[in-house]
């Protein structure tokens, strides 16, 4: 059984993680709105930082079921 | 937890949702300790073995669809490759690792998603396969691969001198002072190397752990809806099994382009 006692802290992780998203999404919408030429080079780069940013809060969530 | 807490907890464990261990089981009843994952490997293994026969032998004849299909997966990794490292010639020298990291982690992943149709239809099944890359000894492997192999092209390309010293003693800079933090940014650089391995084997195995996670929560949570005992509601975690074939291909193409990007700085000139 997984205790739940860590869920509020493991939650925090999440937080940070979709913020981080939402503001690289952003960046890259307004990077494509200025130079829509330049879409497939920024989509590919914005990929690579959505990637990074979402391990915090991956590690947060595995976290909760690791800890027993 | 203690034993007579698991025993307590037995009857009970099986209304929770079914999360899965952090690593591969010994399958029962083998006289030899064989892990699940190394099962569902021999399982990617085969598909894998059995598309490279029928590509071998469509390459053969004159024009087949199968023929362009691989031709056409070919053509688009290796401009993918060049765009990563940089030049054509490295690009193909290093076609083999990064074409493998792409190929095998992204097949490994949809075997697993196609996996999860195995377990929820017998669910004993889970006892024999898992996906791959949700087991850290896989990852971990394959992050040490592309780091090492980095790192033994910059010791082949500049020199065991030459490399190391522009980790452990990074002498440039104009002033004493920018020397000295150009020595401690080396350092930095140097823990950097271990903490790659880490970073690349933990992205991947925490992407595939979780979604395989959320997957069985979202079955539990639409196993409670009452539905007359078909439990059809359980379809409430197709969603998040879609999702997950978008997770499958974004994190077989961030291994492939992290590990390029590592290949690239072994590769290129320095620039000081």
């Amino acid at each position: 059984m997984t205790n739940l006692t860590f869920l509020p802290l493991a939650l925090i992780g999440v937080i940070g993680s979709g913020i981080g998203i939402g503001l690289i999404g952003m960046g890259a919408l307004q990077a494509i709105g200025r130079n829509p030429s330049a879409s497939g080079d920024i989509n590919a780069k914005m990929l690579t930082a959505i990637a990074l940013c979402e391990v915090p809060g991956l590690l947060a969530f595995a976290a909760l079921f690791i800890i027993k | 937890m203690s034993t007579e807490h698991v025993e307590t907890h037995a009857t009970a464990e099986h209304q929770g949702p079914h999360i899965p261990a952090t690593m591969g089981s010994a399958i029962p009843g083998l006289p030899y300790p064989i892990t699940t994952t190394v099962v569902s490997t021999w399982i990617v293994m085969f598909v894998l073995f059995s598309l490279v026969f029928v590509l071998n032998r469509a390459l053969k004849r004159e024009s087949s669809r199968m023929k362009t299909f691989g031709l056409d997966v070919i053509r688009r990794l290796d401009a993918f490759i060049t765009g990563t490292i940089g030049n054509k010639k490295d690009a193909r020298g290093y076609f083999w690792l990064l074409g493998t990291f792409f190929v095998f982690i992204f097949t490994a992943n949809i075997v697993g998603l196609l996996l999860d149709w195995a377990i929820l239809v017998s669910p004993k099944a889970a006892e024999y396969v898992r996906p791959v890359n949700s087991d850290l000894n896989t990852t971990l492997v394959m992050g040490l691969t592309a780091v090492v192999v980095a790192q033994a092209t910059g010791i082949y390309r500049k020199g065991v001198k030459t490399h190391f010293g522009h980790y452990l003693a990074n002498y440039h800079g104009d002033t004493v002072a920018e020397r000295i933090i150009a020595v401690f940014v080396g350092w930095l650089h140097f823990v950097g190397e271990f903490v790659r391995v880490g970073s690349l084997s933990m992205r991947l195995f925490l992407n595939i752990f979780v979604g395989a996670t959320l997957i069985s929560v979202a079955v539990y949570v639409g196993s409670l809806i009452p539905s007359f005992g078909t439990g059809i509601f359980r379809i409430i975690s197709m969603p998040f099994w879609f999702f997950e074939l978008l997770v499958a291909f974004l994190q077989a193409y961030i291994f492939a382009t992290l590990s390029g990007l590592y290949l690239r700085e072994a590769v290129e000139e320095v620039s000081h």
